[in-house]
């Protein structure tokens, strides 16, 4: 990362408004922020969450999942991981959207290596954040913790394609107890071997086919704003 | 409640599809009732309770409250953990500390049904499903029953309410049961704030009827 780079610090509250009790028991006390932090309180979010190593398929979902969220002027919220989540991030950008980085990381280191670019474009013109502070060493457990805090943010999380055990489903395990929509690819179905998607779905989760992407926009916030009007 | 019929309560109206400005805005605080957010430095389920004790003589419902009421929220439609944000529950709460009732969580999910908003109107759960769906925990009567009032945040069709009401019924012989939705949905808006109360009826075919 560029040295001299202004890293703000800020609450979840300052981020994102007011936190109900639920909200608060696994929010990060501080968000380190870089990028326009007014994103967050402009238009919906909705994080795209996926596997490292993803399908043809979840690949194209990814993206075309993306491109209708931006047409529709929400902001894509993801983890800045190889596969799924750099597909989400990359798509925003090139579709004339908004996005948001959830790092795993302090906000002056960038995982994975390849990402460096990505993030910095991110910080430039969109928005990165991290509940880690600079100098905190990198553990695994952050990623999960930092899919709370992705889930905490946005207003919907769709599942593209996971594994059993992928800190995907921590995420979607967060939405669903904060009451928050989660959608999961009706292509995950297909692969009877997952143990996961059934049980998300017996907690609340909801199967989202891919040629009905509209009933997304049921359960989001109204957005009056569109990019292109800006 | 006779022959499975139910009579509710309601407070708030909205329009699903919203076409206006003012039935967007309804949609909006219906949204923040469903998450419970923070209004004005207090939680949702606080203010309704608020608004509604304000209001309380003008409740064309209001004689389901007072000495006797026990307040039973509804479950999901899906299964849930005890740190799970539950709304229903969250308003029962706030309503029992404004005097509205005895706060009663007994009933819970056994297994999920599909919820009514995000289905089809042929894969919305039948009252059948609610009722084997549901089951009712043990808990400790404090005062004469007089009657239960069923709470739920949104009713779109009425059978989460109707079949909640009939499983208490099974157990609960010969005591009053009512409805209570925060808000329910409506084909013509005109107000949020539209306190009414109706029925809900089952249909010949496991379906509901709800007046709104």
């Amino acid at each position: 990362m560029e040295k001299g780079i202004d890293f703000g610090c800020i609450t979840p509250e300052e981020l994102i408004g007011s936190l109900n009790d639920i909200e608060k028991k696994f929010a990060p006390k501080y968000i380190f922020v870089n990028g326009d932090k007014n994103i967050l309180q402009e238009n919906p979010k909705v994080s795209v969450i996926g596997t490292r190593n993803p399908s043809l398929q979840g690949k194209k979902n990814a993206e075309m999942l993306t491109k209708f969220l931006v047409k529709n002027k929400i902001i894509i919220v993801s983890g800045l991981a190889l596969g799924i989540d750099t597909i989400a991030h990359k798509t925003a950008i090139e579709s004339g959207g908004r996005t948001v980085a959830v790092l795993g990381t302090p906000l002056d280191k960038c995982y994975p290596y390849e990402n460096r670019k990505l993030q910095e474009e991110i910080m430039n013109k969109h928005l990165v954040i991290s509940q880690f502070a600079i100098g905190n060493p990198v553990h695994p457990s952050n990623f999960p913790i930092r899919n709370r805090t992705m889930a905490l943010i946005s207003d919907a999380s769709i599942i593209i394609e996971a594994k059993d055990g992928s800190g995907t489903y921590h995420q979607g395990w967060e939405a669903l107890r904060l009451g928050r929509p989660l959608f999961i690819v009706e292509d995950i179905l297909k692969d009877k071997s997952l143990k996961w998607p059934e049980k998300l779905i017996n907690y609340g989760a909801k199967i989202l086919p891919m040629k009905h992407l509209e009933i997304i926009l049921d359960v989001i916030p109204v957005s009056e704003v569109s990019f292109n009007e800006k | 409640m006779k022959n499975n019929e139910l009579i509710y309560g309601s407070f708030f109206s909205y329009n699903s599809k919203p076409k206006s400005d003012s039935e967007r805005i309804a949609k909006e605080k219906v949204r923040e009732i469903k998450f419970d957010k923070m209004i004005e430095g207090k939680l949702w389920s606080q203010e309704i309770s608020l608004l509604m004790k304000r209001d309380f003589e003008k409740l064309p419902f209001n004689n389901f409250f007072g000495k006797g009421t026990y307040l039973v929220p509804a479950p999901k439609s899906s299964l849930m953990v005890q740190d799970f944000l539950w709304v229903p529950s969250r308003i029962a709460l706030a309503m029992s500390q404004k005097g509205f009732g005895i706060y009663f969580p007994c009933l819970e999910r056994q297994k999920s049904v599909n919820k009514a908003a995000f289905s089809k109107y042929e894969d919305r759960p039948k009252i059948t499903e609610h009722l084997d769906s549901l089951k009712i925990n043990s808990m400790l009567i404090t005062e004469k029953m007089e009657r239960i009032v069923i709470i739920d945040d949104v009713t779109t069709t009425g059978a989460t309410l109707l079949g909640c009401a009939l499983k208490l019924k099974e157990k609960f012989l010969g005591v009053p049961i009512f409805g209570f939705a925060v808000i329910r949905t409506v084909d013509n808006f005109k107000n949020f704030e539209e306190p009414f109360i109706g029925k809900i009826n089952e249909i010949n075919n496991g379906r509901t009827h709800r007046e709104s």
